[in-house]
């Protein structure tokens, strides 16, 4: 008995441990324990497999359409499952799967071929696979206001894979563009017409059959009509609060009226909505066929939460904190603000959460300082609800000024969090910033408070006025003419407290020294930058010949690639191809670093077994660090890098900093030029056989891409595009790839 | 010359322990290259003058990598070709007058240097390349109907080719080229037989012009460890 309750106790404290994470040091989440066999099949194998089961009883072309299906999802899938946005074994996909054990009970066969992974995406939405994946998002998730409602989006999905929806989709529509059968005949429009209906039946049957699973689980109907409020304001944040203008104001900092909007715009009353174009029937429709459905006397002794209510809210925290993440790595700043914003008031001090809203302004900053507003900022009129107001602020906020507002904040949060490397480094370089762009010196800011600075200018009354000289009249006058127009620009006082701070006005001058030395330096005359030129451009011959010599020992290559493409053919991917060649490019990766004496280490998709998954969750993080760090590269906007705990982590993790990503493009197309070539052969006859040769091969082109991160440093070091004329041959790709380790590990250039 | 193999062979395995040049770190190779030279205007070896018939010359070379796109090497080589050449016995008095075929074999050897285009996925001694090539050849002369050595010079040889290398089986050198090559007139010369006067020696000469002015060059190879 004593055992029986000890090991209860373990249960429930392993229960709780799994939910529960430190909120002020919240960390990204992570797929944990084995890596499932969805992730480690390949898509090869997986095609096969699938290929095998098309009945034989269809009709020729439906097969073939189902066989393009499975090539296809089979491939796609796979990219999608090692993005970085997908989940497994982590406390929202683990709550997802026993929220799927309470709905599917009763259908055990069912729920055995049910796999459910969360999304790292702040978009709302589901989607189930054809071979029984159920994929949800966080952003879902974040939205949603009980478990039962989140019981019922499963059902719905598992009613598409149960059904085939997605198949037979699929398999419709390449019907309908073929335009055969009924479709024979039938314009663009009607096609178009066509396609959603099919979509619209599937989604009312999944909808329908959904009810139904669902009614059969102990989850009550009461608040389940509550989903659809879900999917219909699924485009505005998870409250509504309103933003206070005092949030980022101060005694002294006080934003001009104009700033502020008196009244954000309301949430439109939905209409009627028209769901000809759309592929799902309307919110209205389908919240009226599931009501008709709903038993209030059969509800009885069902519950909204089966697992718990206490996990649900937990989960749904997770997801939430997870989003801000998500906000700021898609460049979405202003939804990350209010998003922050609305989780602060709950938590004001939480360390994450200022963090992040310190990048999210830092992000803003830095895109508006570039000139690149458009890329971060989305215009407040077509924006509803509470989270307008940010927009309105942003939109009419000067970039000096958000410079300013940014500082202020992040210094903020320095100081409250000093150890805080990543908020130091932000800081940091939101002060060089207002310094080298804005205000290069701290006269430019008062250091005495708004209501003292007016005081001392109305102390001096009418009587003692008349005593002063003519001249200190105008004198005083002109002073009083001069803080009044600096008092109109508000960021005057924007540093009010931060100037009376040692450390801030140290660091402030530290950046305008620098700044006046840069505007000190004497301008190169034409001799000096023709001589200058001439150098670069020796040097860069020399490169060109001789190489690089980094002096590298360890490399990190991770999710390499292969893509083959036959431009003439109509499917143009060749997917079995593409993941044969990326087997075999790793192999040739291993052996060319070890012929060139470099040490590596591989961190690929393709190399994974069910162990290596602190590698897929490395894989996941590279990925999505990657991919923001080239949006800020493709902006041109210079950023330090916001996520340096996380990568100095893995460099220090795999013992180097330099992780290199590659891959191959290979492009076989049609060869132009042929006529050319054979009207030359009538003017010269011998060349003839160069001529037959030359119409007879294939025109090929190979690109060999690849980058170089400095994950200390947190920078993308090397980007190299090489077009290799002709084939994908082995010599080529190894002749590639030993030069490319040789000049990693050459020591110097002699 | 064995010498100089000898040394190459030492240096390339004393470096396999650093990174290296060459493909995949290797540096030194062995070839056999065979040069044709089309016929169809002065005839071959055996004389056809057909349009499939070409003068030939084989190679043999040791290259050694010496830079990320450059390498040098070594060559022996031998080429034949013949003349046809008129001969009057009594000069200027028909007396006997005929046609004789005039074997011409050359003996050389010669240095050559290869420079690799800084094209992606060009690493010597794979990709497309040009060379530069300087050779002293041996030149023999024989009368075909007597089988008798009736006359040898000495000359110099510089060319130039344009070509591409590719690598099968991890080790093996294919090798096509186009050479343009600049024969010198003679720096040394001995034996001419009475019978056969200066002229031969000048025939021979624009013989050899023609013979090495252009060629297609397959070369097959082993490049060692």
């Amino acid at each position: 008995m004593q055992k029986a309750v000890l090991l209860l106790a373990c249960l429930f404290l392993l229960q709780t441990n799994l939910i529960s994470q430190d909120f002020n040091n919240y960390q990204p989440l992570e797929s944990e324990g084995k890596i499932p066999e969805d992730f480690l099949t390949l898509s090869s194998d997986l095609y096969k497999l699938e290929k095998e089961r098309i009945s034989q009883e269809r009709k020729r072309r439906e097969k073939l359409s189902e066989q393009k299906f499975y090539l296809e999802s089979s491939f796609e899938l796979r990219d999608l499952l090692f993005s970085g946005k997908i989940l497994f074994n982590d406390p929202v996909s683990k709550y997802l799967n026993k929220v799927a054990d309470s709905l599917l009970a009763g259908e055990k066969e069912l729920r055995k071929k049910i796999r459910i992974y969360a999304v790292k995406s702040a978009h709302v939405n589901a989607f189930a696979t054809n071979s029984g994946m159920v994929l949800i998002n966080l952003g879902l998730i974040s939205q949603l206001e009980n478990e039962s409602q989140l019981a019922f989006i499963i059902a719905h999905e598992v009613v598409h894979f149960k059904n085939k929806h997605v198949l037979d989709n699929y398999v419709e529509t390449d019907k309908i563009i073929r335009g055969k059968g009924m479709y024979k005949n039938v314009s663009l429009e009607e096609k178009l017409l066509a396609r959603n209906n099919y979509s619209k039946e599937k989604e009312s049957e999944a909808d329908l059959e959904g009810i139904e699973l669902f009614l059969k689980s102990g989850y009550s109907t009461e608040n389940l009509l509550g989903a659809f409020d879900v999917l219909q304001y699924s485009y505005l944040p998870f409250d509504e609060i309103k933003f206070k203008r005092s949030f980022f104001q101060t005694e002294n900092l006080v934003f001009p009226d104009e700033y502020f909007l008196e009244k954000t715009q309301d949430i439109a009353i939905p209409e009627e909505e028209d769901d000809e174009k759309s592929t799902h029937p309307s919110i209205d429709k389908r919240r009226a066929y599931i009501s008709t459905k709903i038993d209030k006397k059969k509800n009885e002794g069902k519950k909204d939460f089966l697992i718990s209510e206490e996990e649900f809210i937990n989960v749904r925290k997770l997801t939430r904190f997870e989003i801000c993440r998500l906000y700021i790595s898609n460049l979405q700043y202003e939804k990350a603000i209010y998003h922050t914003y609305l989780l602060l008031q709950e938590d004001p001090e939480n360390k994450y959460l200022n963090k992040m809203l310190a990048k999210a302004l830092y992000g803003m900053s830095k895109y508006y300082n570039a000139g690149q507003k458009h890329v971060v900022h989305k215009s407040y009129k077509k924006i509803e609800g509470e989270s307008q107001q940010v927009n309105h602020l942003l939109d009419k906020i000067k970039s000096d000024e958000l410079n300013a507002i940014a500082l202020k904040f992040c210094w903020k949060v320095k100081k409250r969090f000093p150890d805080d490397k990543e908020t130091e480094m932000i800081t940091e370089d939101l002060m060089k910033s207002l310094v080298f762009e804005h205000f290069p010196s701290r006269d430019r800011f008062s250091a005495t408070a708004k209501s003292e600075f007016t005081d001392s200018l109305s102390v001096i009354d009418s009587t003692e006025m008349n005593k002063l000289s003519k001249y200190d009249k105008i004198k005083l006058n002109q002073e009083k003419q001069k803080i009044e127009e600096e008092q109109k620009n508000y960021i005057y006082f924007a540093f009010v407290e931060n100037l009376q701070d040692p450390e801030f006005n140290e660091l402030f001058d530290k950046y305008a020294k620098e700044k006046e030395i840069e505007d000190n330096k004497k301008e190169e005359t034409y001799k000096e930058r023709t001589a200058r030129l001439k150098q670069q451009r020796k040097e860069a011959r020399l490169k060109e010949r001789k190489g690089e010599a980094l002096g590298l020992d360890k490399i990190v290559v991770f999710n390499t690639f292969y893509l083959k493409y036959d431009m003439r053919k109509k499917q143009k991917k060749k997917y079995i191809q593409s993941e044969s060649a990326e087997i075999a490019l790793n192999q040739k990766i291993m052996e060319n670093c070890d012929l060139a004496g470099l040490d590596y280490e591989f961190i690929d998709d393709l190399t994974l077994a069910d162990k290596d998954v602190e590698k897929f969750n490395d894989l996941a993080m590279l990925n999505t660090w990657m991919m923001e760090r080239f949006e800020h590269v493709e902006n041109d906007v210079k950023m330090v890098n916001m996520d340096a705990y996380i990568t100095e982590k893995l460099a220090k993790k795999y013992g180097t900093d330099n992780f290199y990503w590659m891959g191959i493009v290979n492009q076989r197309s049609k060869k132009t030029g042929t006529a050319y070539v054979f009207a030359l052969t009538l003017m010269f006859w011998p060349i003839l056989p160069v001529a037959i040769i030359y119409a007879a091969t294939p025109h090929w082109d190979t690109y060999h891409f690849s980058v170089m991160l400095d994950l200390n440093k947190g920078s993308i070091d090397k980007v190299n595009l090489d077009k290799i004329k002709g084939r994908d041959a082995d010599y080529l790709l190894n002749s590639t790839l030993y030069d490319t380790f040789y000049q990693f590990k050459r020591k110097s250039l002699k | 010359m064995r010498i100089v193999v000898f040394a190459l062979l030492l240096l390339s395995l004393s470096t396999t322990i650093q990174a290296q040049p060459g493909y995949q770190g290797k540096k030194l190779s062995f070839g056999y290259n065979i040069y044709l030279s089309p016929a169809w205007e002065s005839g071959n070896y055996s004389g056809s003058k057909a349009i499939y018939s070409y003068n030939t010359t084989h190679q043999a070379k040791v290259d050694y990598v010496v830079g990320r796109k450059s390498s040098l090497g070594l060559m022996y080589t031998f080429s034949r070709t013949s003349i046809d050449y008129s001969l009057e016995i009594f000069p200027g008095t028909n007396l006997y007058e005929g046609t004789n075929a005039i074997k011409i074999h050359s003996h050389g050897g010669g240095i050559y240097t290869r420079s690799y285009f800084s094209k992606p996925g060009n690493l010597a001694p794979v990709g497309r390349y040009v060379e530069f090539d300087f050779q002293i050849f041996d030149n023999v002369l024989t009368d075909k109907l007597v089988n008798e050595k009736v006359n040898r010079f000495q000359n110099g040889q510089i060319g130039i080719s344009i070509g591409k290398q590719r690598v099968y089986f991890k080790n093996i050198l294919f090798d096509l080229a186009l050479r343009f090559a600049a024969v010198s007139p003679s720096i040394s010369s001995s034996g001419i037989i009475q019978v056969y006067d200066q002229n031969l020696k000048d025939e021979a000469h624009k013989r050899l012009v023609k013979q090495h002015l252009l060629n297609i060059r397959l070369g097959i190879g082993f490049l060692a460890d």
